[in-house]
């Protein structure tokens, strides 16, 4: 995996400079934009093949205006990220390792948002939750980095198990899998099943997408590399959750129940995060906080059907991936050539950086929506949105426009304090511009939010109004405008811009209160997450140290109390025990009783022998004397086998008591124990007599046997059915069983190499080797909780 | 562990075994026996021999890690399943031809297959356990508890 150093081949080079994965993404954006004329007049196209026929699930692919507006984000987006990638991971061995997940979270992201079955959407969402875990714990050495992935992990896949539920109920309700027949499907939220799809669907959604009370995972996330955070949680992954809800928006929207949900915690995140940006000083952190605001916009605007309010999600939805990821490479890159990301430490950054302080402008202008910026339009079709919402305009303004305004101060905080301001901490000395990979992916980004800005009729038409119509479903005419004229929007919009500034101005008193303030709010999600994880393992362990005490006896002992329970209670419940009649009984011969003496007396001696030498010996006679039984009922394979694992144990067990401590260290068994243990084994041995006598005076169905004797000979050359249905009929089974057995070789051979000296050794090997993140010391300190 | 019994007879033995297991193997598919069989009874006969000889002396007889005989035979069970493709078949189908009267299939090669899983297991747990007790034996190593 060394792929960056000079020995790799030359295509290693390549690929891991990020420059393969970058070509790749643009093709896909070259497809995909080759689809926009036909998806703008409301075309679908759908591709299949076979996948899993047995389960009937093909691999299907589903282009319409939705799935090409997302998939144009992901590979816009994804080519310039990996081109950041290719200069921001230079100095790291491991630079082509981090490309290859990038891109296969690329390829995963755009199966998602292109899959026409429903499951193969939820295997793409659960790959993209696995590549974000690698992702996120990217710098494995750090325990927190390692805690944030885990959590991510989990918050998500709680989220995506629900999701997949929700899925199944879905399908079932529709008649049919696939997006296709959930659209046809009518009245779907009058279906019984509407409630838990409904909510295991948001569950998922929201989890996904970082919505409150599920959010706290994003800023923890921060814990990775910045093309990561700009790629994979601001522009990409986290907006699969709004990819769902605007999928399944025709099918499940016409509902009090989604219109209530939706805009109350649409409402809710937005708020929190713009208020929770405000409060911290480490600029990742700041973007990830106003991420779940945009996030919160987006789910908000999706909660009514109205024309305006869905046009304004799609719009935003571009309009928040371009500016935030832009600021998230600007991060990224200051983070790189000065060493710190803390807007208290960071200053005069303009000089020393011009291009990237440009991107930086260019982004935030449009994020605190100035015109004529494709966030001013975003944030004009916002409000238009959130008014036409039928459900308590006043409080979704409302809180539209304090958070729009915190969005402003935020932008404003994160362009002029590193940049033009000076340090109100000591903080490292400026850097210089880097790589021209870094400040140029994001001086694009920025100005592709000026150029959409710049010609909204071109972009509203080929780009917004193909995803509105997949949407509402109708033809919909989007028009997309700078100038509206004076409304209420606009005022709304001067409105936000004069908080803004306010809250900038009192930026510092503003944070003061917070970081008071958070601590003492009642409702603290995070903690929440951290006392169940803490439960379940508290749990477990119990569980664990109930079962598992690391005592042979007590396993023997559990293990043969359940099986006589589960047979008692089986035979109580079903009944089926037959015993014979009194003329049924067979006595057998001499040579039977001879045997079952020898057995019975090497049973007793076992349990008599005083020491563990002789109880070996006895029980390896008691063993002979099975195998005896064997060779009397006509089953010499199973005697020969018997015999020669006998032998084998018999010297496993010599070599085994060596290692023993002597007898007299065991401290004596007491007689309750011993009444016990003797009951347990008198019931066990009860148990499988009876069952042996009971089933053997059932009539016996030969059919099988016959037909097996016929066909051994005949289709697979053998006399010996034994060895031919192991090695011909049921040879997958034994396929199976000599696997098993090469792992068992295998472990015993690594415990007994690792067991001692081994341990040690291992132990070092894991800690050695550095991972890729900037290569300056980081000095700015890092506030997590929120 | 060593006497001279043992090591007289356990030589004796072991080349008794190994041959009888082959044996068992290739009778396996008309008459009793089998690759499990026969695996069990060869690995029974080098611990025998190794009980007597040394483990160091068996290991050496047998040239490779028994861990890679396991595998190997992993291996070769595999390419017994995998060969049915060559025909068009299903996974692990038997494939069958006549040589100077007899048949040959690759269900004997499976066979093959499991015959050396087992010894490898077999072996490579026994000549571990056999090695850790005689450094017990010897001291080197602390008693544990």
């Amino acid at each position: 995996m060394q792929a960056s150093s000079g020995s790799a081949s030359p295509v290693a080079r390549i690929f891991s400079s990020g420059a393969f994965s970058a070509l790749l993404a643009l093709l896909i954006l070259g497809l995909l934009a080759a689809e926009v004329p036909a998806v703008q007049g409301g075309d679908v196209r759908v591709l299949s093949w076979p996948w899993v026929p047995s389960l009937d699930v093909p691999f299907s692919l589903r282009l319409d205006g939705l799935s090409v507006l997302f998939g144009l984000l992901i590979a816009g987006v994804g080519a310039l990220v990996m081109v950041f990638s290719g200069g921001y991971m230079k100095h790291s061995p491991h630079r082509g390792r981090f490309i290859l997940y990038m891109t296969a979270f690329m390829l995963a992201m755009m199966g998602l948002v292109t899959a026409e079955h429903l499951i193969l959407l939820y295997v793409f969402w659960e790959l993209t939750t696995i590549t974000s875990y690698v992702l996120i714990g990217w710098k494995h050495q750090d325990g927190e980095s390692r805690a944030a992935a885990l959590q991510a992990l989990l918050v998500t896949s709680v989220g995506g198990l629900s999701l997949l539920a929700g899925l199944i109920l879905l399908g079932l309700a529709a008649g049919g899998f696939t997006i296709t027949a959930v659209r046809a499907a009518e009245n779907l939220p009058d279906h019984p099943f509407y409630p838990w799809m409904l909510g295991l669907i948001l569950l998922g959604a929201f989890t996904k997408s970082a919505q409150v009370p599920f959010h706290f995972w994003l800023p923890n996330a921060m814990a990775a590399p910045t093309p990561v955070s700009a790629y994979l949680h601001s522009a990409a992954m986290v907006k699969a959750g709004i990819y769902v809800l605007a999928r399944f928006h025709p099918a499940l929207a016409d509902s009090q129940a989604w219109l209530m949900t939706l805009s109350i915690v649409g409402v809710i995140s937005a708020v929190t995060g713009a208020v929770l940006a405000i409060r911290q000083t480490d600029m990742k952190l700041i973007l990830a906080y106003s991420t779940v605001m945009g996030l919160g916009t987006i789910v908000l605007l999706l909660s009514g059907g109205d024309k305006a309010a869905v046009t304004a999600a799609m719009t935003f939805l571009v309009v928040h991936a371009l500016y935030k990821s832009s600021l998230f490479l600007v991060a990224g890159t200051v983070d790189h050539e000065v060493g710190s990301r803390d807007v208290e430490r960071l200053s005069h950054l303009a000089g020393p950086m011009p291009r990237t302080v440009t991107a930086a402008v260019l982004a935030a202008l449009s994020m605190g929506g100035f015109p004529p910026f494709l966030g001013f339009i975003g944030k004009e079709l916002h409000y238009e949105g959130a008014m036409a919402l039928s459900a308590a305009p006043t409080w979704v303004v409302g809180g539209s426009v304090l958070a729009n305004s915190l969005m402003g101060t935020a932008a404003l905080i994160l362009v002029i304090r590193p940049f033009f301001a000076s340090a109100r901490k000591p903080g490292p000395e400026p850097g210089e511009e880097g790589d021209w990979r870094l400040w140029g992916s994001a001086l694009l980004l920025a100005a592709l939010g000026l150029a959409l800005g710049l010609m909204p009729e071109t972009f509203g038409d080929r780009i917004i109004q193909p995803a509105v119509i997949t949407i509402e479903e109708a033809p919909r005419d989007v028009e997309l405008k700078l100038w509206h004229g004076v409304n209420v929007p606009l005022m709304l919009s001067v409105l936000t811009v004069a908080l803004g500034l306010l809250f900038y101005w009192r930026r510092r008193s503003l944070r003061a209160a917070l970081v008071w303030m958070t601590p003492r709010f009642p409702l603290q999600p995070e903690a929440g997450y951290e006392r169940i994880v803490r439960a379940l393992k508290s749990i477990s362990a119990a569980v664990t140290g109930l079962l598992q005490d690391g005592r042979l006896t007590s396993y023997t002992g559990v293990t043969m109390l359940a099986m006589i329970g589960l047979a008692t209670s089986a035979l109580a419940v079903l009944g089926g025990l037959r015993l014979p009649g009194p003329g049924e009984w067979s006595w057998g011969g001499p040579m039977d009783w001879l045997v079952l003496l020898l057995a019975a007396g090497a049973g007793v001696a076992t349990v008599a022998a005083r020491t563990r030498l002789a109880a070996v010996g006895a029980v390896t006679i008691l063993e002979g004397a099975v195998a005896l039984i064997f060779v009397l009922f006509g089953g010499p394979d199973l005697a020969i086998t018997q015999i020669t694992v006998t032998t084998l144990s018999a010297v496993l067990l010599a070599l085994v008591l060596l290692r023993l401590p002597p007898p007299a260290e065991k401290p004596a068994m007491g007689v309750g124990a011993k009444v016990a243990k003797g009951l347990i084994a008198l019931g066990g041995g009860t148990l499988v007599a009876v069952l042996l006598v009971s089933v053997t005076a059932m009539p016996f169905d030969a059919s099988l046997t016959q037909r097996i004797l016929k066909l051994a000979p005949e289709k697979a050359h053998g006399d010996n059915v034994v060895n031919v249905i192991l090695v011909d009929f049921r040879a997958f089974d034994t396929l199976g069983e000599i696997t098993v057995v090469t792992m068992a070789g295998l472990g015993a051979y690594a415990l007994f190499r690792l067991g001692r000296s081994g341990l040690d050794s291992g132990r070092d090997a894991g800690t050695a080797g550095t991972h890729g993140e900037p290569h300056r010391q980081r000095t700015g300190t890092r506030e997590r909780r929120s | 562990m060593s006497t001279l019994i043992l090591r007289t007879m356990g030589r004796l033995l072991a080349a008794v075994l190994i041959l009888f297991s082959l044996y068992m193997l290739l009778r396996g598919h008309n008459d009793p026996g089998g690759g499990f069989i026969g695996g069990l009874i060869c690995a029974l006969g080098i611990v025998i021999g190794s009980l007597g000889e040394g483990s160091r002396r068996a290991r050496r007889a047998l040239r490779i890690a028994p861990r890679l005989i396991a595998a190997a035979g992993l291996a070769v069970a595999l390419i017994a399943g995998f060969s049915a493709a060559l025909a068009g078949k299903p996974f692990l189908t038997g494939l069958w031809m006549t040589v100077g009267g007899s048949h040959v299939g690759t269900p004997i090669l499976f066979d093959v297959g499991v015959y050396l899983v087992v010894i490898g297991a077999t072996l490579a747990l026994l000549l571990a356990l056999e090695e850790d007790a005689g450094r017990v034996n010897a001291g080197e190593v602390e008693e544990e508890e």
